[in-house]
């Protein structure tokens, strides 16, 4: 199995909220579908992906401050992933696990 | 010259003051926020810093600094130190100012310092909770805008299965989307993404989830539509709440002190400001109501011994507007015209009137990221005067 941790990092204190989606489409083999939602600081690991698949992440979110977000883990580079992001935000990454 | 080198310095010791906090700290501060706040509003409630220098070609030369005690907090706090919401609240809420006064020769004459208490400020989203009417629709906005993606890929795995196999291309995909949220610009989104966003059953597979939202069927439709058309609807709707938010009132409460070294006295000063704006078109920016007053106790110069006879009170009501402003919509030109009555309640010389109403504008040019160069040009309606001061402003930190 492959492990993949999602951390976002919000600088200001209220207004925020990040949807994170990580899924593979039902069409394709070993579908994949996580999404939690988070109003505050968050670290998301993921233990049970798969090795050697492409996994889309998304992160769909608002924030009146700002958003630094990290996505490390078992994944060709490059890795880690870091973003900055503010606003309406709606970002989206693929991995391929290893 | 000498006056010259003086402004040069202390506006090099603001600088250095300021970029001593810089980097993580200044990225905290909302972009919608500062972006939309005038300067107007900005020279009554900074964010961190602010200095301004004013009447620079007059005799009686100023310089202020002002920081909120928030900005003082973040230069002794470790980096990486967290703070709770409502202490930075609380923190942001307060600013402290010192002002130097020096005479024609540059010598310092007054020293001062004073504090401004916030009583009430509606304004600032980084510290104030949307209503949870905003909150609902921006997270509704949200769940819309995140579905629609998912279902995207789905149909692009489900028709495209080879490619979506290739990460590079599927790298190359998602790429044109995160460019395209980070450009707010949605008009050169990946081929496949468009021939999805074109599917006429795409709106109603990616909700089926969320009528337990309140999200139906119509909101996904008219969101496939505005990403069509190159735009970002959960952006747009975050946009017009920040607006929103930009025009509601700040109030503040100014108590300071002052010790004039030439007299060897004290002057004591209290000043209230209240700003909000006016309008209902959230694409256009508003106009910007400003009501001041301020009451002054100090000494009257032309007697020689120690006294208090100087209380001079004035009062103002304007309008701001800002007439240009650059493709992040930050002002970046604005006009303020004023009314003002200025009434002395203590010894009035002789030959001179107790109150005296006056027309006031001034003209605001940004001349380089936070700073600013006010002119104001003040017209004396009763004795028939232009007085012109030049001044210029620098809101540190945004």
């Amino acid at each position: 199995m492959s492990t993949i941790t999602i951390k976002g990092d919000f600088s200001g204190k209220t207004n925020n909220f990040v949807i994170v989606d990580v899924f593979r489409p039902n069409s394709l083999p070993n579908p994949y579908d996580f999404r939690k939602t988070f109003e505050g600081d968050f670290e998301e690991t993921l233990t049970d992906l798969l090795p050697d698949l492409i996994y889309n992440i998304d992160l769909t979110g608002f924030t009146t401050a700002n958003f630094d977000v990290t996505i490390s883990g078992d994944f060709i580079n490059p890795n880690p992933i870091e973003d900055s992001l503010n606003k309406a935000f709606s970002p989206g990454y693929a991995i391929q696990t290893t | 010259m000498k006056k010259y080198i003086i402004v040069f310095i202390l506006a090099i010791v603001c600088i250095n003051g300021y970029g001593q906090f810089t980097d993580a700290e200044e990225k905290k501060i909302s972009a919608t926020t500062n972006s939309q706040k005038t300067a107007n509003s900005k020279d009554i409630l900074s964010t961190f810093f602010r200095a301004s220098m004013n009447n620079l070609l007059g005799d009686d030369r100023k310089f202020t600094l002002n920081s909120t005690l928030f900005g003082l907090d973040s230069i002794f706090r470790k980096k990486g130190q967290e703070i709770s919401y409502e202490k930075e609240r609380r923190l942001r809420q307060i600013s402290f100012n010192i002002g130097l006064e020096a005479d024609s020769n540059s010598s310092i004459t007054k020293i001062s310092g004073g504090f401004t208490f916030t009583i009430i400020n509606k304004k600032d989203i980084t510290l104030k909770k949307f209503q949870s009417v905003d909150e609902k629709a921006l997270v509704k906005s949200t769940f819309i805008l995140a579905d629609l993606k998912k279902e995207v890929f789905s149909y692009i795995a489900k028709k495209y299965p080879t490619k979506s196999n290739n990460v590079d291309t599927i790298k190359a995909i998602t790429l044109t989307w995160t460019t395209a949220s980070a450009r707010n610009d949605f008009s050169s989104l990946h081929p496949l993404i468009v021939e999805a966003l074109n599917n006429p059953e795409l709106a109603a597979s990616a909700i089926k989830n969320d009528a337990s939202l309140g999200i139906s069927e119509d909101d996904a439709e008219l969101a496939v539509v505005s990403l069509l058309n190159g735009k970002n609807p959960a952006r747009d709707l975050y946009d017009a709440i920040g607006e929103k938010y930009s025009r509601k009132p700040l109030w503040t409460f100014s108590p300071a002190v002052a010790y004039d070294r030439e007299s060897k006295q004290g002057e004591y000063s209290f000043a209230s400001e209240f700003t909000v704006g006016i309008g209902k078109d959230l694409s256009k920016k508003p106009w910007e109501v400003e009501i001041k007053s301020a009451f002054k106790i100090a000494n009257d110069t032309s007697v020689k011994k120690t006294n208090y006879d100087s209380k001079p009170f004035s009062i103002s009501l304007g309008v701001n507007r800002v007439l240009m402003e650059n493709e992040a919509r930050e002002p970046k030109m604005e006009f303020k015209f004023f009314t003002q009555y200025d009434h002395q309640f203590g010894k009035v010389p002789a030959g001179e009137k107790a109150g005296i109403f006056s027309l006031n504008t001034t003209f605001r040019i940004n001349i380089f990221k936070s700073l600013w160069l006010p002119l104001t040009v003040k017209y004396d309606l009763e004795n028939n005067n232009f007085l012109g001061f030049l001044a210029v402003t620098a809101n540190l930190g945004n």
